[in-house]
Parts: structure tokens; C-alpha cells; sequence
């Protein structure tokens, strides 16, 4: 029986990354051939009761950009509603899942997908800084990347909204000098790696982000929204952890795959699965 | 908002304290210096401000860690001094028995929900198998418990209260750390239980997060270990009370709800869906035919997602040939064999004794609606039929109906609950599944009328051949279903003796058909005329006019209202005329249902009552079934 596969592609318009959604289609020609999907294009910048069927079972809608991508994968499983549940496997994609480090996209094909049909994992790139950091009264490291991760939906259903931080006001004031609250549920370590890969010069780990722009009044509302965007995409690993779903590593658990490694063992924590990522 | 309307928030966790019992782990001090750096490193439960306390194994010196705590004294004095210390912090205190390691979010994710009622005394998560989805069940009397698929726990409530419930992790909030005695000194699993049935004693309650799980190694009667109550307490008072409340859990509606749920999917996570076919006799009529071909539709649909299961009757099953006829469906026979995610009843129910026993094995229930002659009627049906499909319009998840005829005069008899589905999936009218047998030659001497129907008082058949009689005395009429003779020229045949052929043969070389009946759901043999392309002269009714919008069909139905109209209309057709023919109003541009259509739709509908709340309604079930069994 073939991989049922719901894609829920976020984009904000198509002035950016423009040729991104037929780098997905030829993503999944290439590697996720015979698949049964069904590709959902939410445009944020759409009005929310947009709906235009495409051709290769593809169709546009509108969507919420109140929370960027997460709100408008919310109006999007929204718009699936009860057909969500049909498939083997959810994938949130964004626009910019080229950005940064992308080696791992191109493992994720059928075979791989299959090994873990309908397991209860979060499936996609592993980011993580140097040092855990505190956040809302939890300690975390890790995180897995949003711009490309394979879900079952029923792992969505438990989560509910994926919208995890929605006020702004919890966490940031109006001092560009200072831009986080001093009582923000953040400790100063996220801080200063927020404000570094934002504005500065990254997280220390060597890597830069490719849109990074200093602070100012005018920059400070992006600074505020994208920084949330950052809280949020951590946020939804976390509230994963929460649930019991563990968060896997797409290379990791390509290279056990090859090595021959069954599926039934207990998923190792993620720092074991970052140190053996390429075997 | 109630405790199973809550829902989990990414908020701020009530500050909470550690107490770790390693006492019986029988780690090693290298096991035991490798298990608090995983628990300071990959669990994120160590730091500034938190006290770790450990109960370290028997005879093993703890190392020196900041942050951690050994308290050398025995497991249940130990978890004393912790509690002394969070309440004079003011914090709760989270209790991890056994050298496993929950993540710190798991526990922050608990400490979330204390302010979901100021008389929670413990919370706890789910617990979970690290190499297989599921979750164990709430334990029963014994401890023991079901493995719940993780494609369940969406359909639990977000949280369930219980009484007092020991598990490897539970968290105290700071209220309850203030109001718990120091548990008395034996062991501590029983230690913890004596603690958290004191608490409930002063109304703090166990609150269980169906949202939070955690992922734990010990084996499952570890972790609802069965309560020695003989140790906890030597007062009898006490003894009765702890057995009270476990009986109080092990009789939940949630736990209950879980052990359902637990057999509902299948292994490959395929959610059960029953078929109940039971209504089908084993003789050809139209019940069975309506079961036959939803079973038909559902074969059809690719559902990749359902696992089907029908129920039927041994004798209809073999009468039917349901195995042979249907490869790809599980067949099972006279009573459900286990338990389902939804049932539909393929018919009407006839007694509260099927719908107490399709609730006993199903989270969903849905009932075909046939019709609502019976009940009108009264002399064919059972006394309590009226109970019954009022329990049914009040209780179900979902109500099928044959045709919207049928729903509205089911909606007008019986108080149906409110947001209740109420969906018409019709039957299938299209020509290829209608299998006309071909028409042969003449059973009886042409030209002759056809008065098709049976012997209830509402087809009308014997009144319907006296006034035809006395209009075309010199006419010959076939009357199907007629008890006996109505006349010199009028031939009476008994309905349900003859063939599908012999049936096509009369219909074919009928001059008319006349289809007096006043009262029926859906009318397959009006629509088996139309399919071969006869006039059908019918009595008015809505329903004809929602079939001859539904088919596109060669043949015409005719209404008639009163005897004139009647002898008009057959009048025409005898004279060979233009009929006065309902127009079929297809104003939406859907095509005419097949069986696969028709089952689509009530697929459909479990579908959207899963994505509804629909634990209301099997709450209510489970609660009015109990009182009233």
C-alpha cells in the first residue's frame, strides 16, 4: 500500500523564494515518486477564504499569518479537517526549506518514510545550540527544524494549535537597546542567541543566518515577530517531548537504515543522534 | 471550563522540587554517577533553581553534585524531608520512582496544570511503551492494564480526575505538598499511595494528563503497581476506603472508554469500523438488499485507513454467501467479537438491548434508518419500539437515513439531540447495480395491469384492485401482494415467493404499474420500474418527487391522489398517451449514488465525528446504560 503523504507548503506570497514549491514537486517526483499526496499551498498573504485548485493535486488557500507559518499550518490542517486523519504521514513545509543546511532533504524518500510509517516521531532536521537554554520554565538544547518535518497526524491532533506562544507582550518591550522584557520567561543565554542570529553574528556555532539585519525602531516589529517565530518553532519541539513524541533525525536515522538498524529500539535522545548523524 | 475541556498551553509551570527514589533500582555507584549526570544532561531536571532529593540505592554513596540532595534515611522518610522542604518553599514536588528519566518538559508540562482546579492533589502523565505507540490503560482493581494505541489519546479527554492512583512519576502541586501528611514508613509505592489517599481524603484529587506522556521502561506492573493494602494501613476504616476508590477507578466511564479504545485500532493502526448486518434475514428482501449494497459500496471505496468487520447472522451469512461474496471484509458472526471505533446498524433497531450492546463494543454509533412505518404504524412492531428509536434519536453519534423523506418524518416523531448528523445517503440508483433479471416471456396474458406491493394495510394493494376492477371491469390485474382474490379477472400473488424473474417478467409486460402504497422509505421497486423504463403509476408523495430528482432513469413515475386520478393516469397509459410525469428537479449537478457513493457517505460522517468531540455522546451512552442495566 502506497505512502499517503498531505503536504502543507506556507509561503507568503511568491515574490521570495519563488521557485520553491516547484522544487518541491520536483522533490517529490524525484525522490517520493509513487506516493499518494495531496499538496496544500497556504499563501499567507492570501486573504483566509481563498481556494483555488491547481493542477497535480495541488491547491492554493489563504491563510492566517498572524503567527507566520504556524498559524497558517493551523488554518491549513483547518481546512483538511477530518481527511487529515487519512493519511500516513503530514508534511509542513515552508518556502524557505532550502535555506541553511539542506543535505538531509534529499534522504527523505519513500523507503525511509515507509521504515517509520505511522510512528509516533517528528521527522526532520535536529538544530540545537551550545548550551540548553531556559524557556517558559523548561530547560532545552534541541529543536527540530520546521521548514521540512514529517508528522502523523494524529501526532497533530494532540497538539492542537501549532501556534504554542501568541503574545508578544510576554516577552519583548520597546527598547531596541534592550529588546527582551527583564521578567520574560527567557534566560539570557536564549537571549543573546536570539539577538546574535537576528542581528549579529550567530548562535557561535558557525553559522550564519542568510537575512540577518540590524536593530532599529523601524526593524524592531520584525525583530519582534521573527523572534517569535524562533520561540515558536523551539516551542513545537518541546510541546512534541510533552506528548511523547520524540523528535528524530532524518541523517541519523537515514544512516541506521542503512546500516541495516531495525525500527523497533527506543529512539536515543537527540544529542546521541546529532553525535552519530553520519555514522 | 471543566477538566475535560481543558487543554494543554504552552504556559508557565509552577516552580517544583525533585525527589528521585533510587532505593530499589540496584544501581552501582558508576550506574548511579551515570544516571544523575543523564539526569542533569539529556532530562534538563538539574539547575540553580531546583533541589534535586535522592533516595539513593541500597549501600551506594551518592557523589557530590550541586543541586542534588542524597537523603540516606529509607525511601519514605526521605520523600518526608522532601516534602518538608518544598512546602516551606512553597513549590511542588515531583516524585520519579525507579532509574528512568522523565524529560524535564514532561514534568513542567504537569506543573502546568495546577491551576486547572485548586483541588488537584497529584498530577501525573500517560505512560508509555519506549519501543511500541501506545500507552498503558488506567489500571482496573488488579493493576491491570490495556496498551492504548497513540492514535487514541486524541480521542481521550485532555485530562481525567481520579481518585488516588500511584505511578513512577507524579507531581504534588504546592497546595497539595502543603496539606500532605508524612507518609508512613513502608515501602514506597505504598508510601506514596498512603500519602495521595490522605490528600484525596481531604478532596484532592489525582488529575491523569492524556496530553502528556512520557516514555517509561519498567514493566507495566511497575509502574500501576497493585496496592498492598495490608501494609498501608492496619485501620479498617482506612483499608475500606482505599478499596472503594479503587473500585471508584477501575469503574470510570474514562477507563472504560480506554479499554474500548485499546482494541479498536489494528495492529498497523487501522481504525476498526463494525458493520451490523444482522438485520439482513436470510431471504431476499429489501432490508437485506440495502445491506447488501452498502457492503457492496464499502467494498468498493478505498479506505485504507478502516479495517471492516461484518456482523451477521450465521444463517443470513451463509444464505447471502457474505465470505465468498465479500473476500476483503473480517465476518463475524451473531454477537460482536471485540471492539470497534464506530458501528453503524446497517438497518433500524429493533430493542435497547442492541444499542446497549453495540455501545459496550463501539466508541461511535450510527443507525441506518430504513424507514419510520413500523412505528406508525404500530401492529407490526414491538412494544417498546417507541422507547427505543427515541433513545436512538437522543443518543446516537450519527443517523442515516435512505431518503430525506424518511429523515423528516423520523425528525418530526422523535426529539433528535441537538447538533445530532443526520445524513441521507440515499440508495444506489444507478442501472448497472439495479441487476434487472431480463425480462422473458409473459407469466400472465397480456394486456393486464400490475399492482405491486404486499399484504400490510399500507400498500394498499386489495382496495387499490377493487377500484381498478370496477373502473376496467373487463381488464386482466396481476395484484402482488394481495391475500386473496379480488375479483374474476384479478390474479392474487402472495410477495416474497417469486423470483427476481418471474418479478421482471411481470413488470415488463405490464400494461401499467401501479404502486398504490402510502407509506415507504425509499421505494426500491418503483425505482427498479423506472430502471427498465415503465411508467410507474405511484401515490403522491414527496418521496417520489426526491426520486425522480435523485435517478436518471428511462421510466416516469405518475402521482395519483384520489381514485380519479388514478383512473386517469391509468387510463393514459392503457391509451398509450404522453404521461403526466414528475419532472426530476436535478438541480445540483451530482451524479445518481451507487452503493459506493451511498457507503461513502456514512464513512464520511465517522470521519467528521471523530473530528467532532464526540465523547460527549458516548459519555452520555455509557452513563444512562449503566443506570438503566
Amino acid at each position: 500500500m502506497s505512502l499517503r503523504i498531505a503536504t502543507l507548503f506556507v509561503r507568503h506570497g511568491t515574490a521570495k523564494y519563488t521557485d520553491s514549491l516547484d522544487a518541491l514537486l520536483a522533490h517529490y517526483a524525484r525522490h517520493l515518486p509513487s506516493v499518494e499526496r495531496e499538496i496544500l499551498v497556504i499563501d499567507n498573504a492570501l486573504p483566509e477564504s481563498h481556494v483555488e485548485p491547481k493542477k497535480d493535486g495541488v491547491t492554493l488557500i489563504g491563510g492566517s499569518n498572524e503567527h507566520w507559518e504556524f498559524s497558517a499550518w493551523d488554518s491549513g490542517i483547518r481546512f483538511l479537517g477530518s481527511r487529515l486523519r487519512g493519511f500516513d504521514v503530514v508534511h509542513l513545509v515552508t518556502s524557505a526549506f532550502r535555506e541553511l543546511y539542506n543535505d538531509y532533504i534529499d534522504l527523505c524518500d519513500e523507503r525511509l518514510l515507509s521504515s517509520v510509517r505511522r510512528r509516533s516521531i517528528a521527522l526532520g532536521h535536529i538544530d540545537h545550540y551550545g548550551e540548553p537554554v531556559h524557556f517558559l520554565g523548561r530547560v532545552s538544547q534541541s529543536w527540530i527544524r520546521t521548514s521540512f518535518l514529517f508528522l502523523p497526524p494524529h501526532e497533530l491532533a494532540m497538539l492542537g494549535s501549532l501556534v504554542s506562544v501568541r503574545d508578544e507582550a510576554q516577552f519583548f518591550g520597546g527598547d531596541t537597546a534592550a529588546p527582551f522584557l527583564p521578567d520574560a520567561p527567557l534566560d539570557a543565554g536564549y537571549r543573546q542567541n536570539i539577538l546574535g542570529w537576528l542581528t549579529g553574528a550567530g548562535t557561535g556555532q558557525g553559522t550564519e543566518w542568510h537575512s540577518r539585519f540590524n536593530l532599529t525602531a523601524e526593524t524592531l516589529p520584525r525583530f519582534r515577530a521573527k523572534a517569535m517565530a524562533i520561540l515558536n518553532e523551539h516551542a513545537l519541539s518541546i510541546r512534541l517531548r510533552e506528548q511523547g513524541c520524540a523528535t528524530v533525525d532524518v541523517t541519523w536515522l537515514a544512516n541506521q537504515r542503512k546500516a541495516g538498524r531495525q525500527a523497533d529500539a527506543a529512539w536515543p535522545h537527540w544529542s546521541e543522534q546529532v553525535a552519530r548523524r553520519f555514522g | 471550563m471543566n477538566c475535560m475541556q481543558l487543554e494543554m498551553r504552552m504556559s508557565l509551570p509552577e516552580p517544583f522540587d525533585l525527589f528521585v527514589d533510587l532505593s530499589a533500582s540496584g544501581l552501582d555507584a558508576k550506574a548511579l554517577n551515570q544516571y544523575l549526570e543523564r539526569l542533569e544532561h539529556e532530562a534538563g531536571l538539574v539547575h540553580d533553581s531546583r533541589t534535586v532529593f535522592l533516595a539513593p540505592p541500597g549501600g551506594v554513596k551518592a557523589p557530590a553534585i550541586p543541586g542534588i540532595r542524597p537523603l540516606p534515611d529509607r525511601p519514605a522518610a526521605a520523600l518526608g524531608v522532601a516534602l518538608g522542604a518544598a512546602a516551606t518553599r512553597g513549590r511542588g514536588l515531583a516524585v520519579v520512582q525507579g532509574a528512568w528519566l522523565p524529560g524535564n518538559e514532561v514534568i513542567a508540562a504537569l506543573a502546568c496544570l495546577h491551576e486547572a482546579d485548586p483541588m488537584i492533589g497529584s498530577v501525573q502523565p500517560r505512560f508509555a511503551s519506549p519501543t511500541e505507540d501506545n500507552v498503558l490503560s488506567l489500571p482496573d482493581e488488579q493493576g491491570g492494564s490495556a496498551r492504548l494505541p497513540r492514535a487514541a489519546l486524541p480521542l481521550l479527554p485532555a485530562t481525567t480526575l481520579t481518585p488516588e492512583l500511584a505511578a513512577p512519576l507524579v507531581l504534588l502541586p504546592a497546595r497539595a505538598v502543603l496539606a500532605a501528611a508524612q507518609p508512613p514508613d513502608i515501602a514506597l509505592p505504598d508510601a506514596l499511595l498512603a500519602l495521595l489517599t490522605g490528600l484525596r481524603r481531604k478532596g484532592f484529587r489525582n488529575l491523569v494528563s492524556n496530553r502528556v506522556v512520557v516514555s517509561c521502561p519498567l514493566e507495566p506492573a511497575l509502574i500501576y503497581p497493585p496496592p498492598s493494602l495490608g501494609e498501608i494501613c492496619a485501620a479498617p476504616a482506612w483499608r475500606n476506603d482505599m478499596e472503594r476508590a479503587r473500585r471508584w477507578l477501575a469503574r470510570q466511564p474514562e477507563r472504560s472508554l480506554e479499554v474500548l479504545l485499546a482494541g479498536a485500532f489494528t495492529p498497523d493502526g487501522r481504525a476498526r469500523i463494525l458493520l451490523d448486518c444482522r438485520g439482513a434475514a436470510a431471504l431476499h428482501n429489501g432490508t437485506a438488499q440495502a445491506i447488501l449494497g452498502f457492503l457492496d459500496g464499502f467494498t468498493r471505496l478505498r479506505t485504507p485507513r478502516f479495517a471492516f468487520t461484518v456482523l451477521a447472522t450465521r444463517e443470513a451469512a451463509a444464505f447471502h454467501g457474505l465470505e465468498k461474496r465479500y473476500p476483503g471484509l473480517h465476518v463475524e458472526y451473531d454477537q460482536p467479537a471485540r471492539t470497534y471505533l464506530a458501528a453503524v446498524l446497517l438497518n433500524q433497531p429493533w430493542d435497547v438491548a442492541r444499542l446497549r450492546e453495540l455501545h459496550r463494543c463501539s466508541y461511535l454509533l450510527g443507525f441506518n434508518i430504513l424507514d419510520t412505518i413500523s412505528w406508525d404504524i404500530i401492529y407490526v412492531a414491538e412494544e417498546r419500539l417507541d422507547r427505543v428509536w427515541q433513545v436512538v434519536a437522543s443518543l446516537s453519534d450519527m443517523l442515516f437515513f435512505n431518503s430525506a423523506f424518511t429523515r423528516d418524518r423520523y425528525t418530526y416523531r422523535f426529539r433528535v439531540a441537538k447538533d445530532m448528523p443526520l445524513v441521507v445517503t440515499h440508495h444506489s440508483v444507478d442501472p448497472a447495480e439495479l441487476k434487472l433479471a431480463p425480462a422473458g416471456e409473459p407469466l400472465v396474458e397480456t394486456p393486464y395491469l400490475l399492482i405491486a406491493g404486499n399484504s400490510y394495510d399500507h400498500k394498499d394493494v386489495e382496495q387499490t384492485a377493487l377500484r381498478l376492477t370496477d373502473a376496467f371491469p373487463y381488464l386482466r390485474i396481476v395484484a402482488l401482494g394481495a391475500k386473496g382474490a379480488c375479483g374474476p379477472r384479478v390474479t392474487a400473488l402472495r410477495s416474497g415467493y417469486l423470483s427476481d424473474a418471474q418479478i421482471a417478467a411481470l413488470e415488463a409486460h405490464a400494461a401499467a404499474i401501479i404502486y398504490p402504497s402510502y407509506y415507504e422509505g425509499f421505494g426500491l421497486p418503483v425505482v427498479q420500474g423506472l430502471a427498465r423504463g415503465r411508467t410507474v403509476i405511484a401515490r403522491r408523495s414527496a418521496l417520489w418527487e426526491e426520486i425522480a430528482g435523485l435517478v436518471d432513469l428511462p421510466g416516469n413515475i405518475v402521482p395519483f391522489h384520489d381514485d380519479a386520478s388514478l383512473v386517469e393516469a391509468v387510463g393514459r397509459a392503457l391509451r398509450g398517451l404522453a404521461p403526466a410525469a414528475l419532472k426530476g428537479d436535478r438541480t445540483t449537478p451530482s451524479s445518481p449514488p451507487d452503493w459506493a457513493a451511498c457507503a461513502g457517505r456514512i464513512l464520511h460522517q465517522i470521519e467528521r465525528s471523530l473530528e467532532a468531540d464526540a465523547r460527549h455522546a458516548w459519555y452520555e451512552r455509557e452513563l444512562l446504560l449503566s443506570l438503566a442495566a
